[in-house]
């Protein structure tokens, strides 16, 4: 865990963070939101001491940060910034082992490190150890600059808006890989982000800073049901109800009722009319489902299946409708990272979601 | 005419075209020692570096010839008031200057991202120094090198007159005797050798900087 207390930075007569205090858990997202200027980089960047505090202490599992050489605790912390910051005159390889070559691993260590975190962010270590970061696209990237944060494997990652730079759509699928790879680390996250629906798609945890001071801190759905004033409120985009579809994850409000089943099942059996919603899923491919009713009419089972649209469980009702939207498909399978199926959406089931939250 | 200029002076121009070299070589050792050093030294000090670069400024506007004749008469206390020390000497002060402020420059525009990033994982100011600015403020630093190189070239023609020999003996000497092919000959070589002196730093840098090399090769 780490623990800030009532830790405050002063610029002569401004106060950038002022008696912050907050507990950050362990194996968790916790985000740092608020509007530019809250304090929320500042912050991130005391807990490895770039910036000194004026006031107050951090504690890493008890242990004071000041107590620690800095050098060796920015070592023992990954760090992954907004314009990445990879070394470009360092090849993927290079990158990736800047800690470990200055925690003094040897170059086979080093070696087999950056192939292992190359094939964790899903880029082929074969075609990307060598190359330079210029070749690289700027989600690629991102990726690299992921896997140097991990490569000496740091319990604790400070995360100062690394997505911030890219374009909506790869944001997007960064968000979910970053997830799917968290739901396999388990890593102490400090994020920061202004953009509120990243905060709500990624953070377990969300802390709102405003003016150097924390606002209010909470489980993310907890946050969005019991926003603390009007500046969180306005802050979650709770006045306007297209902003809500941001603040909502799919997950939360999926259609449970559903039957799985195989292909060869779906043949064999005789369901009919009544029967809810099926998921067909051979193996661990989900192909497709089939409506309740639509057996009834058709010769073939086969010809009843549609086809449908996959989304991360983390992925907000807007992506959602999104998603729908540009596929023109009628229902959205939400799996959660691990490939469980949580439900379906569709466009009329969100409607509804949002017409009751409005009243 | 080419024919009997090479049968008569061949042997006294690659004498020279050597000397003239070796002037040029030392004193740009020296200067990129110093000004790289000073560079890197004033980098992280605004107010020194303005008066650092201001001097070398300064110095750099005195008339070449005239810093000849002054580094005569400093340096005559010593008994080394002709030959190639005062030349040598007088050639790494002008070329402390384009060395000085490039490196300067070049290490004020390495992108602070970049340079965040090294601190924030950990790397102590010396590191931050030897593996992230200086390698990426490498082209400019190169290219103040070549600069001054080039411009030394120049330069070392009047140390002859100071005896530091050199090139510029056929041009003085030509000049003295009225024989024109004497001042060509002397006038081609130092062109030429300023343009091998700057392709030969140029493949150098190339060698230096692996990831400029074979642009595009991995490109899909």
């Amino acid at each position: 865990m780490i623990e800030l207390d009532a830790v405050t930075k002063r610029y002569g007569d401004k106060t950038p963070v002022d008696h912050l205090s907050l507990r950050i858990p362990d194996n968790a997202i916790t985000i740092l939101i608020g509007p530019s200027g809250c304090g929320k980089t500042t912050t991130l960047k005391m807990i490895n001491r770039l910036i000194e505090p004026t006031g107050g202490d951090i504690r890493i599992d008890g242990r004071s940060v000041y107590a620690m050489d800095p050098i060796e605790l920015r070592r023992s912390i990954g760090y992954v910034i907004q314009e990445i910051g990879l070394f470009p005159h360092y090849t993927v390889e290079g990158n990736i082992g800047v800690v470990p070559g200055l925690l003094g691993w040897d170059r086979t260590r080093i070696r087999r490190r950056a192939e292992e975190l190359l094939e964790l962010v899903n880029l082929d270590p074969l075609t990307y150890l060598r190359r330079y970061p210029r070749e690289l696209s700027g989600g690629e990237r991102q990726r690299v600059g992921v896997a140097r944060a991990l490569a000496a494997d740091p319990r604790v990652l400070l995360m100062d808006e690394p997505f911030g730079a890219i374009d909506p759509i790869n944001r997007r699928s960064l968000q979910d890989f970053f997830l799917r790879l968290q739901s396999e680390l388990k890593r102490t996250v400090v994020f920061v982000t202004h953009d509120i629906s990243e905060a709500v798609k990624l953070g377990d945890r969300i802390a709102i800073m405003r003016d150097g001071r924390l606002v209010q801190v909470d489980a993310t759905h907890a946050l969005l049901e019991h926003p603390a004033d009007a500046f969180v409120e306005d802050l979650l985009g709770a006045a306007r109800s297209a902003e809500q579809l941001l603040l909502y994850r799919a997950a939360n409000y999926v259609d449970t009722a559903f039957t799985v089943m195989t292909t060869e099942e779906l043949h064999r059996s005789g369901v009919r009319a009544e029967a809810p919603l099926i998921i067909l899923k051979d193996g661990a491919v989900v192909s497709g489902y089939v409506e309740k009713g639509q057996l009834v009419t058709c010769e073939d089972p086969q010809d009843a299946v549609c086809r449908f649209e996959t989304v991360s469980g983390n992925a907000t009702l807007l992506e959602t409708v999104a998603t729908l939207l540009e596929s023109g498909r009628k229902r959205a399978v939400v799996q959660s990272p691990d490939g469980t199926i949580l439900g379906t959406l569709s466009v009329p089931m969100i409607a509804e979601i949002m017409a009751k939250v409005a009243r | 005419m080419v024919g009997t200029f090479i049968a008569g002076y061949g042997a006294e121009m690659l004498r020279r075209t050597l000397q003239h070299i070796s002037m040029v070589g030392v004193a740009l050792v020296l200067a990129a020692s110093i000004g790289v050093s000073l560079g890197v030294v004033i980098s992280g000090h605004e107010r020194v570096a303005r008066w650092v670069i201001g001097a070398a400024s300064v110095l750099f506007t005195v008339p070449s010839l005239a810093l000849f004749a002054l580094l005569v008469v400093a340096l005559a206390p010593i008994r080394q008031g002709t030959g190639r020390v005062p030349a040598i000497t007088a050639l790494t002060l002008y070329s402390v200057l384009p060395i000085v402020r490039n490196t300067w420059v070049a290490l004020r525009q390495v992108d602070p991202s970049t340079v965040q990033a090294a601190q924030g994982m950990g790397m102590t100011p010396g590191q931050v120094m030897l593996h992230v600015k200086l390698p990426l403020a490498l082209p400019l630093i190169m290219a103040g090198i070549r600069n001054a190189a080039v411009m030394g070239v120049g330069m070392a023609t009047i140390a002859t007159l100071i005896g530091g020999g050199g090139l510029g003996y056929f041009i003085f000497e030509g000049i003295a005797r009225a024989n024109r092919s004497m001042v060509i000959a002397g006038t081609i070589a130092i062109t030429l050798l300023g343009l091998a002196v700057n392709g030969g730093l140029l493949l150098a840098e190339e060698a230096l900087m692996p990831e400029r090399r074979g642009r595009g090769e991995h490109r899909r």
